[in-house]
């Protein structure tokens, strides 16, 4: 019993950070057909962006904003230099937005060096929730998942901003013949993505450390949950969330060794979905 | 048609040529004058552990040639940069360059064992003295003797895994159960080979201290209650810190390496798990540890850790110092060691009266040297001897504790203690 | 044929630049280099047969790397038969996975299969940790005799560092004599497949291959044996990374996780994409050029010297240059400006392609 309130809980906690993380990448390429492999750098930029403005003496509420704001910035760097110029090209964006993610990591090798980093959060310490200790800032993040992603979701569903986007997203040509400006509209996704996934930085890394390579995982965690979803599937894309979420903490709460065993796990879980169904749980099948 | 095809392919041809040729002209700029006693460097640059390397050979070459340099000769450092220490490849390039161009006198450094490992086969080759700074190994003095081709390799710090694991049982075995009344111990290693042959050992020693350590240890009965396993880059060790309290652990040794460790500890203050931590944690040695960790290091045994302005032997504070005003942070054990190399180099000389790589040889291998990490001598596969706790005999590095201010406190070898261990202030 | 000619000629005139190099330049370091450069040439080469010609891309073909130099390792280290063996063994090894995952990647597509090829190189690394005892783990197989020592192979290699070394050669202590012979061993081993996999790849069953990456459905409708050839591209592609896997293994004496890491599969995509994708020669030429750009030449740099993380930064911004400005790559847009040469309408695109396709043509998969 008590097992199972403590994977409920802390599966909980981590599969809204696995949403939060992924949510992004499955707008970018449900709207705009594109696999963003910089995803994880905007995770990362805005981590070191909220440490550098916390550095510099700003509040951590404006050091947090200052930080989004700079994953922001990535993300309309990353679609002028490499996703507008090059749509159709699926690859070459693949490519290239890699480039981008390995720029970007010796760019912060340069800035700030390759000691560990630390960044303060909203909380600290423990509560305990249910009976289950938890660390606080896990909470906050997961609170602060849940609540953009409800309001993400209303945004899509209800807003003409959010109609427009499943138009573009349902056929971007015919939205473009309709008078859409579709440029602008991909922009905008692109912008949302990076803040998602900057928002996911401030509030996951004040339990985890700040180093250079700290793109790669995020991105992974995005990729996979995306993959397992369905690549132009939102709901697919929460679904997945929770079982990778869920599963990591039961193998690793119930299983001897479970800590080393969780990512292999996961592994095989998308290795076994792949072949058998390869459009993800709730993608589109391709032609 | 044709004519323009093949000029093309000329072209190329020729492009790479013009790279090629672009680079041969960068090998004489090494060597500062040229009689210079060049010692390679080898470490990785990209995490703290190769620049600490590289830091702890430039102090001790600038300490030197303010002297004698080494044997009447001028010592100039050439380093080469091995990226991660994941990448094997990049010290046997880095070993072939010392050997090959810069005609290196000897060559020092490595962090990881794999680069350790793939380099020395080359070193080898070369005959070339190899003093090892960073990698434990037991394997990195395999074949070794006093004649035989192997002869060049030494390692002069740290201590190697098996001495490693011996020395973390008797600081937080033997360090901590009298004094802290513990009998009910955890471990919380990292999966990688070395992790796991320190667990191996760890293993043979929590039920039976005095047996493992030849009665070093007057610990009575001690139960290893549970042994938990984390990923190399794992985020969350709730799962693990909930299962070592509910196995009743007291007392949990970790044994982790890079920057895992200190999510680790961050974790462990923010949960205040019923349990004292305390082990072989790398990041643990940064002198920001603390504030990294926001605060979550306090109670925190550390070690075997590198130095600290602690007066394991009379060189130990004056390079403490020195280190923190050329590179304003503290020394990890990477830097003591490669100083304690380099300045050895010298002391080696003087004692042959040559710097050649025969006589070097022949004096390292008898050699007692008093150098910055304790008392170094080496056996007869040319490894550093361990004290064993004690530091009168070799090296014994030291066991720290951070407080809630901040600060470290020494806690073993008891030569140094500034105090028993005492749990962190939460755990009651 | 005449493409064949075409693409083999710089291939050709580079090889015999490379073996004549040694007696000119003289210095073991760069010998070193060079020999390193081959492998990767080599090694993204083969990517681009799998990825930029039949539109597979993966991101995982470390696998294969990995596979053959494990192999290697462990043939090495367990038996006592001649080393220079395991230059079969891990190719063969390395084809028969390329084989085994090649059925199951049939069913995916884009970054499902790029995904899934990273999941696959991944789960090979953590299985050298499961099996520690054999692998050693992180601390790799080490104290391997190394391709210049093996007999046959090694007594080959001396006999031709005698004749073409030069100098450096002559006169070279030990590690540099090794160097030099494990140098031409392996320009002529790499140059070899190299060469193979051109003859493969500009024949008919290249084009065959490159209709695939370009418009699956037509070929398709044409009647090609589209999964045959897949998995065959899947196979020969591995069988040659292996090679390489088992050569980076028996010159450096070590086998370690490196060869496995996402660290050499994204390499690898780096040097073919600044190189030019589907054309082979592209993606060697764009090996060269990283590893002297990163072992030789930047490292002259002060700046790069003091903070290794410039190379990096170098790269990737290259890289997006070339995306972005060299569509064919950078050898592709030199050989295009050189001959300045108009397409004829009535070439078939397949025939006449320059050295690397547009990324635009063979990134039109189907959707």
């Amino acid at each position: 019993m008590e097992l199972l309130t403590t994977v409920l809980v802390t599966g909980a906690l981590t599969s809204a950070a696995y949403a939060l993380m992924a949510l992004g990448f499955s707008l970018v390429y449900g709207v705009g057909r594109t696999v963003n492999l910089a995803h994880g750098s905007y995770f990362m930029v805005a981590a070191y962006g909220t440490y550098a403005a916390q550095q510099a003496g700003l509040p951590l509420a404006l050091a947090a904003a200052v930080g989004i704001l700079a994953a922001c910035v990535l993300g309309v760097i990353v679609d002028f230099v490499v996703i507008s110029p090059m749509r159709d090209r699926e690859i070459t964006i693949l490519i290239g937005t890699l480039a981008v993610a390995l720029a970007v990591e010796a760019a912060i090798r340069i800035i700030f060096g390759v000691g560990n980093k630390r960044l303060a959060g909203f909380a600290d310490g423990a509560h305990t929730v249910l009976g289950v200790n938890v660390v606080s800032a896990r909470i906050i993040a997961a609170v602060v998942s849940v609540v953009l992603i409800a309001v993400v979701l209303w945004v899509i569903g209800s807003t003409s901003y959010g109609r427009t986007l499943r138009a573009v997203a349902q056929d971007e040509e015919a939205a473009r013949l309709m008078g859409i400006r579709t440029d602008r509209l991909q922009l905008s996704i692109i912008v949302l993505g990076a803040a998602l996934a900057g928002t996911a930085g401030v509030f996951v890394s004040p339990y985890q450390v700040l180093y250079p390579g700290m793109w790669l995982a995020p991105l992974i965690t995005a990729f996979s949950v995306v993959i397992l979803g369905g690549l132009d599937s939102i709901h697919g894309t929460l679904v997945a969330a929770c079982i990778l979420g869920f599963l990591d903490r039961l193998v690793a709460e119930a299983l001897p060794d479970g800590g080393t065993k969780a990512p292999l796990v996961a592994l095989a879980l998308i290795l076994v979905v792949l072949v058998t169904r390869p459009q993800g749980l709730k993608g589109k099948v391709l032609a | 048609m044709k004519r323009m095809r093949i000029a093309t392919a000329g072209a190329s041809a020729g492009l790479l040529a013009v790279l090629s040729a672009c680079g041969g002209g960068g090998t004489s700029e090494n060597k500062s004058s040229d009689d210079a006693f060049v010692i390679g460097v080898f470490g990785p640059a990209q995490i703290v552990q190769g620049q600490d390397i590289k830091a702890g050979a430039e102090l001790a070459a600038k300490h030197l040639n303010a002297a004698d340099g080494i044997g009447g000769r001028e010592v100039s450092i050439v380093f080469c940069d091995t990226e991660n220490g994941a990448k094997p490849e990049k010290a046997v390039a880095c070993a072939t360059k010392f050997a090959e161009e810069d005609e290196a006198d000897a060559i020092v450094g490595g962090f990881s064992s794999a680069e350790a490992l793939a380099a020395v086969d080359t070193i080898v080759k070369a005959e070339t003295l190899f003093l090892g700074t960073g990698a434990g190994a037991t394997d990195l003095v395999k074949g070794v003797d006093d004649e035989g081709p192997r002869r060049f390799i030494f390692r002069v710090g740290p201590v190697n895994s098996l001495a490693l694991a011996t020395d973390i049982c008797l600081a937080h075995v033997g360090g901590v159960a009298p004094t802290a009344g513990y009998t009910k111990f955890g471990i919380l290693s990292e999966d990688s080979e070395a992790a796991v042959q320190i667990t191996e050992f760890l293993k043979t020693c929590l039920p039976d201290p005095a047996g493992a350590t030849d009665g070093r240890i007057d610990a009575p009965g001690v139960d290893l209650v549970s042994v938990q396993t984390h990923a190399v880059d794992a985020t969350d060790f709730s799962a693990q810190f909930r299962t070592l309290e509910n196995a009743g652990a007291e007392y949990v040794i970790e044994v982790n390496s890079r920057q895992v460790g200190v999510a680790l500890v961050t974790q462990w203050g923010q949960l205040k798990p019923k349990f004292g931590l305390g082990g072989f944690n790398v990041s643990s040695q940064s002198d920001d540890f603390y504030k990294v960790t926001n605060g979550g290091a306090e109670g925190e045994l550390n070690g075997p850790a590198g130095v600290l302005r602690t007066e394991i032997t009379a060189q130990t504070i004056p390079f403490y110092d020195a280190f923190n005003e050329m590179f304003g942070h503290d020394p990890i054990y990477n830097a003591a060691s490669t100083y304690d190399a380099v300045t050895l180099l010298a002391e080696a000389a003087e004692v042959a009266g040559s710097t050649k790589t025969d006589d070097l040889v022949d004096a390292l291998s008898e050699i007692d040297y008093t150098g910055v990490q304790g008392r170094i001598r080496f056996d007869d596969s040319h490894d550093v001897i361990y004290g064993a706790g004690d530091p009168k005999e070799g090296l014994s590095p030291l066991h720290f504790q951070w407080t809630k201010n901040g600060d470290r406190r020494v806690i073993f070898p008891e030569a140094f203690a500034d105090g028993p261990y005492t749990p962190p202030s939460w755990l009651n | 044929m005449t493409t064949l000619r075409r693409r083999v000629l710089p291939a050709v005139l580079a090889l015999a630049l490379l073996l004549a190099l040694p007696a000119l330049v003289g210095d073991a370091v760069l010998i070193r280099v060079l020999t390193t450069a081959c492998l990767f040439a080599v090694l993204a080469a083969s990517w681009d047969l799998l990825s930029g010609f039949t539109g597979q891309v993966t991101f995982g073909h470390a696998a294969f790397v990995g596979i053959g130099g494990y192999a290697t390792a462990l043939f090495a280290s367990e038996t006592t038969a001649n080393p220079a063996l395991a230059l079969l063994i891990g190719p063969v090894c390395a084809a028969l996975f390329g084989l085994v995952i090649g059925i199951p990647a049939l069913r995916l597509q884009g970054p499902y299969l790029a995904l899934a090829t990273l999941a696959a190189a991944s789960a090979l690394y953590q299985l050298i940790f499961v099996f520690k005892d054999k692998t050693r783990g992180e601390d790799g197989i080490s104290g391997l005799t190394t391709l210049d020592e093996t007999a046959v192979i090694g007594d080959i290699g001396r006999f031709i560092a005698n004749i073409l070394g030069g100098q450096g050669f002559e006169s070279a202590r030990p590690l540099a004599r090794a160097a030099y012979t494990n140098y031409f061993l392996v320009v002529l081993i790499a140059g070899a497949v190299l060469l193979l996999m051109c003859w493969f790849g500009y024949g008919r069953h290249g084009v065959v291959l490159r209709s695939i990456g370009q418009e699956e459905t037509a070929a398709q409708a044409a009647g090609v044996p589209i999964a045959r050839y897949k998995v065959a591209a899947f196979t020969i592609s591995g069988g040659c990374a292996g090679l390489i896997g088992a050569l980076m293994v028996l010159t450096r004496g070590s086998a370690s996780t490196d060869l496995l890491a996402l660290d050499l599969s994204l390499i690898v995509i780096v040097m073919a994409a600044i190189g030019g994708t589907g054309s082979l020669i592209g993606p060697a030429g764009g090996a060269f050029v990283i590893i002297l750009l990163q072992d030789h030449i930047l490292e002259l740099i002060p700046m790069v010297e003091a903070e290794p993380a410039y190379k990096q930064l170098t790269f990737a911004l290259l890289l997006i240059l070339v995306l972005r400005f060299l569509p064919h790559g950078l050898f592709g847009s030199l050989q295009e400006t050189i001959l300045a040469r108009k397409r004829s309408p009535v070439e078939s695109p397949l025939d006449s392609a320059s050295v690397g396709d547009s990324p635009s043509e063979f990134a039109k998969e189907v959707q």
